[in-house]
C-alpha cells in the first residue's frame, strides 16, 4: 500500500551553513507497509522528564527528583522496562516535590492567575493551557472531567468528602497529577486513522505527534508554544513547513538555541557511556588527585566539546573525533598536564591541546578512563567500545570455558606482552584480535587519561593494528591517526549515522524496515561533508519519523 | 476499568471521611500481625565466593556432607553461622545448579545472570548480545503474586547500593516488569512506617495522594486497552504499581502505633549513599532494621534483600569500613591496587597466590553471610505464639557464581534457613546431585503454602520439589 504517494525524485534540498532548507518543491517521503521499523512505546527518559519539567515551568532548577538511572542495554540502547512500584514511588514523589516548590516560588500562581474570576474556571483553563504543553496536544474532555474531578476534590470541604484546601493548593494537586499521568510520562501515539487502517498499517503521525517526536529528540522536552501552533496551523504536514521548524529548533548560524544543545548532550551521554566515567574508580596510591571532582568533570567535558563542535564550529564528525582543542577545568588540567594558572577551579575553559597527542572525543578523559582498570589499561576494553560503539560491530560474549580475570598488574612488562594470551590462545583471539591491538595503539594514555611515553623502564610502543574491519584495516601510530582515519571511514560515518538514529529512536535500527530511511539520511549527511547538525536535521525529517505501523490488537482512538 | 470496590471506595460510599477513619477501623488495627503468616525472605550478594572458604570440605580435599556440627574444618566464610549460633538452623544446599544460567546467552561468564537468578528461566538476548530483563516473574514476585492479599504489601524489596539497571537486579514481576529494590531506607520508612509523622499528617497526605492516583488510574487504566498488546502489558504492569502504592497509602493501612514506635530508632541515621565502602554498612543497618519490624508487624509475607550490584566499583580504603582491615591490604600494595572495586576484587579475589585480593573477598563474603546469620538469629531470639518468628519463616541467601574470578555459575552458593514446614532439614550439609535451582522455587511456593505448584519457571530442568534436603 503507498500512502502519499508523491512524485518521485530526489528531495531538492539545499543547505545551507549544514541545515536542510526545501528552497523549491520539497518532495514528501514515501512510504510503504514494507518500510518502517517496530516502535516501542517509549516513556520520557530521566533527561527529558527533567527537561520538560523545566520548560513547562520556566524555572532554572527543582527540587528532589527522585528519577532512577536510565535502563540501557550492553551497547546504550534503552530497554523500556515496564514501571516499577519504586519508580511509581518516584514519579509521585517527583510531583509533589515540583508541585510544592512552584507553588512556594510563586511559579504556580504565575501559571494559573485568577482574578475576577470564579475559581472554577481559573482551574480548569489552567488544567487546559498547562495540560496541552504537557500532554504536547490539546486537552480532551474526558482528561479535563479527570483532572478537575482531582481538583474539585481537594476544593471540596472536609465534611463533603473532600480535602479543604483553597484554590491555589487545588491547583497545586492537579499539578502533581498531571505530572503522574500516562499522557505526560509516555509518548502515546495514533496515527491518523482511516477506515482502511489496521493492524501493520502504516499511517501519518498527527501533527502534534510530529511535534513531540521532534521536540523530544532536538530538545529533549516538551515543545514550546511555537512548535505546537506549527502543528495546531497544519504547518508541520509539509516537509518544507517541517523544515522550517527543524532550522529554528535548531539554532546556529549567530543564533544560539541552548534548547538543541541538550538532545548533542544527551546522544553523547548514551554513546559514550557517559555514565560510567561518573562512576569510575581509580587507585588511590597511584592516582592520589583523581577525585569526584575528576569524576563530575569528565562526563562534561566531552557533552561541552560536542555541543561546540556541534553549534559553535563547524558541526563536522570529522571535527569531533580530531579536532585539537578540548574543555578543560583544574581536575582535568591534572590529567592532561597543563599550566593550571589559567583555570579557575571547575569552570570550563575552551583550551588548545598539544595536536601530537590529543584528537577529539577518544582522546578525552571521558573514554580513556573509564574504558580502563583503576591502576593501568586494559587494551581489551578501550578496543572493545571502539568496535562496539565507533564501528557498530556485534563481538559475541567470550565462551562459557572463558577465564575473563584480567591478566595480573605488572609495571615490569609492557602491557601487550601481559594480555599475550589474548593472542596466543586461539580460542581467545578469534575475538580479541578485533579488540586489543586496537586498545594497544592507546597505551601511551594511562589508566587516568594522561600522556605518557614510559612504563616502567619500557617505551611504550605507540602503535596500533586494526584488523578484520570494513574499510580501517592496517596499522595505526596512536589514537590521533586513528581518529583521522575512523573520521573518513565510510564504517565508521554510518555507524555514527546508525547511533544517533537509534538515540532519536530509542531502539535498534531495522535492518529492513528503516532502510530507506537510513539510505536518505547517509545520503544527506554525507551531501553535507558529515555535517552533523544536517543529520541530525536529516532524521527530524525522515519518513521514519513521520509515520507509525498500527500494532498488533491496537483499538480505534 | 477496575471491577470490584476498593476498600477506600468501600469507605467512601459508606460515608465514612478521612477523620473518622480512626473510629472506622477501631485503635488496635494493625497492632498484631495476622496470625500463622508464612513468611520467605531472600537476600542475594553478586559476584561469587572463594570456593574452598565457602564449602565445607573434609580437610583432605574432598567435599564434606552430614550435620554442619560435625564438619572437620572450618570454611572462614560461613563461619559467621557458628559465631551467630544459628548452625543448627541452616540447611547448606550444596550442587544446586542454576541451570537456566547455563542457557544465558552469556552464560555462564556473564554478569546479566543476576537477572533471572531467581526466575529460573532466560529472556530472549538484548543489545550487545546479554539480557536485559528475567525471562519470567522472579520467585518471590511469583509467590506475593498468588497469595491471599492479607498484608498491606505483597512483597518487599530492601536494596543497598543497587544501582546500575536492569543489570543490579534480581526481582521482577515478569519480562521487561522489573520490581527493583529500595536502596533508601529514608524511603522505605516513608513508605512503611509513615516516616515518623503523625497519624493525623499522615492521613491527610495520604488521602491527597491517594486522590492523585485516582487520576492517574483512571487514566492508565483508560489508555491501556487501546494499545498495541506490546505496549498495553506495559501500561498494565504501571497500573499495577499504582494498585500497589494505592494499597500501601490505604489508610485502612496505617501502621499501628507500636509498630511506628519500634521503628522509630532508625530516625535520625539516614545518610546519602556515597561512598560505599563508608555508607555500605550504615545504610545496611537500617534496611535489616527496617526488614525485621515489618516482618515483626506483619507488613508483608515476601520480601528481598539485594545487596550492592553486580558491578560495584566502589571501593576505597577507608578507616571506619568494616572492611578496612582488609582494604588496607590493597592500598598498601600498588600491585593489587588495580582491585578497588567489589567486582575487581572477586575477579582477582579468587586465587589464594593474590594474597590481598582474596583476603579482602573473603572478608566480603563472611560479612554478607554474617548479616544473613544475624538476621536469623534475630528472627529465632523473638518469640511469635508457642515457638519463635523462625519457625514460621525460610530464609535464602544466594549468589549468582561460584568462582567470582572466572565467574562460573555452578553450583550455587547457597544458605537456607527455617525448615518451611519440613521441607528443608536445618543443620545439614547436602549434596543436591545437581538439582536445578527450579526445584528449589518449588520448594519455596510449598514453604509458602502454594503446595499446587509443581514447576518453576520452566520445567524443562526438572519438576517438583528439591530432593534430598527433607
Amino acid at each position: 500500500m503507498k500512502i502519499n504517494s508523491a512524485k518521485q525524485g530526489r528531495r531538492s534540498a539545499v543547505l545551507s551553513l549544514g541545515l536542510l532548507l526545501c528552497s523549491s518543491g520539497c518532495s514528501e517521503p514515501q512510504m510503504d507497509t514494507a518500510r518502517l521499523g517496530p516502535a516501542p512505546l517509549i516513556r520520557l527518559s530521566s533527561e527529558q522528564y527533567e527537561n520538560s519539567v523545566l520548560d513547562l515551568l520556566e524555572v532554572s532548577s527543582f527540587p528532589d527528583k527522585g528519577q532512577r538511572e536510565e535502563s540501557l542495554d550492553r551497547e546504550g540502547v534503552p530497554t523500556h522496562p515496564a514501571v516499577s512500584l519504586s519508580d511509581a514511588r518516584g514519579y509521585l514523589g517527583s510531583g509533589e516535590a515540583i508541585a510544592q516548590s512552584a507553588r512556594e516560588s510563586g511559579v504556580l500562581a504565575k501559571l494559573a492567575p485568577c482574578e475576577g474570576a470564579a475559581d472554577e474556571a481559573c482551574a480548569e483553563r489552567f488544567i487546559r493551557s498547562f495540560g496541552r504543553r504537557a500532554f504536547r496536544r490539546p486537552v480532551t474532555d474526558s482528561e479535563l472531567a479527570t483532572l478537575r474531578g482531582v481538583y474539585d476534590k481537594a476544593r471540596r470541604p472536609v465534611a463533603a468528602g473532600g480535602l479543604g484546601l483553597d484554590y491555589l493548593d487545588s491547583v497545586q494537586m492537579t499539578l502533581e497529577s498531571i505530572l503522574n499521568l500516562p499522557q505526560f510520562l509516555y509518548v502515546l501515539e495514533t496515527g491518523t486513522w482511516n477506515e482502511t487502517a489496521g493492524a501493520g498499517a502504516v499511517v501519518p503521525l498527527t501533527p502534534y505527534e510530529v511535534a513531540t517526536r521532534l521536540s523530544l529528540f532536538l530538545w529533549q522536552s516538551v515543545p514550546d508554544e511555537a512548535l505546537l501552533a506549527a502543528a495546531e496551523q497544519g504547518r508541520l504536514g509539509t516537509s518544507q513547513g517541517m523544515a522550517e521548524e527543524v532550522k529554528r529548533m535548531l539554532g546556529g548560524t549567530g543564533r544560539r538555541e541552548p534548547r538543541a544543545e541538550r538532545g548533542v548532550r544527551a546522544f553523547m551521554q548514551r554513546w559514550m557511556s557517559l555514565a560510567d566515567a561518573a562512576r569510575v574508580r581509580k587507585s588511590a596510591a597511584l592516582f592520589p588527585g583523581f577525585d569526584d571532582a575528576t569524576r563530575e568533570s569528565m562526563g562534561e567535558e566531552t557533552k561541552r566539546f560536542a555541543s561546540h563542535v556541534v553549534f559553535e564550529d563547524d558541526g563536522r564528525l570529522d571535527t569531533l573525533l580530531t579536532a585539537p582543542y578540548s574543555f578543560v577545568n583544574l581536575p582535568l588540567a591534572n590529567i592532561y598536564g597543563l599550566e593550571k594558572s589559567r583555570l579557575d577551579g571547575l569552570t570550563f575553559a575552551k583550551t588548545s591541546l598539544d595536536p601530537a597527542q590529543r584528537a577529539g572525543i577518544l582522546t578525552q578523559p571521558s573514554f580513556l578512563a573509564a574504558r580502563a582498570h583503576s591502576a593501568e589499561v586494559s587494551p581489551t576494553l578501550r578496543g572493545f567500545f571502539i568496535r562496539q560503539r565507533l564501528l557498530c560491530e556485534f563481538l559475541a560474549p567470550p565462551p562459557p570455558s572463558a577465564d575473563t580475570t584480567p591478566p595480573a598488574i605488572d609495571f615490569s612488562v609492557p602491557t601487550r606482552e601481559r594480555y599475550k594470551e589474548h593472542s596466543s590462545n586461539p580460542e581467545c583471539a578469534g575475538c580479541h584480535v578485533r579488540m586489543d591491538p586496537v586498545g594497544a595503539g592507546f597505551d601511551r594514555y594511562d589508566a587516568s587519561g594522561a600522556f605518557r611515553t614510559h612504563l616502567g623502564k619500557y617505551e611504550i610502543d605507540p602503535t596500533g593494528q586494526v584488523y578484520s574491519s570494513k574499510d580501517l584495516d592496517g596499522p595505526f601510530a596512536g589514537p590521533v591517526e586513528l581518529a583521522k582515519r575512523l573520521a573518513s571511514s565510510p564504517a565508521a560515518q554510518d555507524c555514527f549515522v546508525r547511533q544517533v538514529y537509534r538515540f532519536a529512536h530509542g531502539r535498534y535500527e531495522d535492518p529492513e524496515g528503516d532502510r530507506h530511511s537510513l539510505d536518505s539520511i547517509r545520503a544527506g549527511f554525507s551531501e553535507s561533508g558529515r555535517d552533523i547538525r544536517r543529520l541530525l536535521a536529516e532524521i527530524a525529517l525522515s519518513e521514519s519519523f513521520r509515520y507509525r505501523r498500527i500494532g498488533e490488537g491496537e483499538a480505534q482512538p | 476499568m477496575k471491577s470490584g470496590l476498593t476498600r477506600r471506595e468501600l469507605l467512601r460510599l459508606t460515608g465514612a471521611t478521612a477523620a473518622m477513619v480512626p473510629l472506622f477501623q477501631g485503635s488496635g488495627a494493625r497492632a498484631e500481625p495476622p496470625s500463622g503468616l508464612r513468611r520467605l525472605v531472600i537476600m542475594c550478594w553478586p559476584n561469587g565466593v572463594n570456593a574452598r572458604e565457602f564449602w565445607p570440605s573434609s580437610g583432605a580435599g574432598a567435599d564434606y556432607y552430614g550435620p554442619l556440627s560435625g564438619m572437620p574444618v572450618m570454611p572462614t566464610v560461613i563461619k559467621p553461622i557458628f559465631d551467630a549460633g544459628v548452625e543448627s538452623h541452616v540447611l547448606i544446599p550444596r550442587n544446586v545448579i542454576n541451570a537456566a544460567g547455563r542457557e544465558d546467552p552469556r552464560a555462564p561468564t556473564g554478569h546479566e545472570c543476576y537477572l533471572h537468578l531467581l526466575s529460573g528461566v532466560v529472556s530472549a538476548a538484548g543489545g550487545g548480545g546479554g539480557a536485559r530483563s528475567a525471562g519470567g516473574p522472579s520467585v518471590d514476585q511469583f509467590i506475593a503474586s498468588k497469595l491471599p492479599a492479607v498484608t498491606t504489601f505483597r512483597s518487599l524489596q530492601f536494596g543497598n547500593f543497587t544501582l546500575s539497571l536492569p543489570f543490579c537486579c534480581a526481582t521482577w514481576r515478569g519480562v521487561d516488569a522489573p520490581q527493583y529494590p529500595e536502596s533508601r531506607p529514608e524511603r522505605l520508612y516513608e513508605a512503611l512506617f509513615g516516616g515518623g509523622k503523625s497519624r493525623d499528617l499522615l492521613l491527610t497526605l495520604r488521602q491527597r495522594k491517594l486522590s492523585i492516583l485516582d487520576a492517574v488510574h483512571r487514566e492508565l487504566a483508560s489508555k491501556a486497552p487501546r494499545l498495541a498488546s506490546t505496549d498495553r502489558v506495559r501500561l498494565e504492569e504501571h497500573l499495577d504499581a499504582v494498585r500497589q502504592l494505592e494499597r500501601e497509602l490505604d489508610p485502612q493501612n496505617l501502621p499501628s502505633p507500636q509498630c511506628t514506635d519500634g521503628a522509630k530508632e532508625v530516625e535520625g541515621q539516614f545518610i546519602e549513599a556515597k561512598r560505599f565502602d563508608e555508607h555500605y554498612h550504615l545504610i545496611h543497618k537500617l534496611q535489616a532494621k527496617l526488614l525485621l519490624f515489618s516482618l515483626k508487624c506483619g507488613l508483608t509475607q515476601v520480601a528481598s534483600y539485594q545487596f550492592m550490584d553486580a558491578h560495584m566499583e566502589y571501593f576505597t580504603v577507608h578507616p571506619g569500613s568494616p572492611f578496612s582491615q582488609e582494604l588496607k591490604l590493597l592500598g598498601g600494595d600498588t600491585g593489587d591496587s588495580d582491585m578497588n572495586g567489589h567486582y575487581h576484587i572477586a575477579h582477582f579475589g579468587s586465587t589464594p597466590g593474590n594474597v590481598a585480593n582474596y583476603a579482602v573477598k573473603n572478608a566480603l563474603d563472611a560479612w554478607h553471610v554474617k548479616q544473613f546469620a544475624e538476621f536469623v538469629k534475630e528472627l529465632r531470639s523473638t518469640p511469635e505464639g508457642a515457638g519463635t518468628m523462625l519457625d514460621s519463616t525460610v530464609v535464602v541467601l544466594i549468589n549468582q557464581f561460584n568462582n567470582g574470578g572466572s565467574h562460573y555459575i555452578e553450583p550455587s552458593p547457597l544458605l537456607i534457613a527455617g525448615s518451611g514446614g519440613g521441607l528443608f532439614k536445618p543443620g545439614q550439609v547436602v549434596n543436591c546431585k545437581r538439582q536445578p535451582l527450579n526445584k528449589l522455587y518449588v520448594s519455596l511456593c510449598h514453604a509458602m503454602g502454594l503446595t499446587s505448584i509443581d514447576s518453576f519457571g520452566t520445567d524443562k530442568y526438572g519438576r517438583g520439589v528439591l530432593e534430598g534436603v527433607s
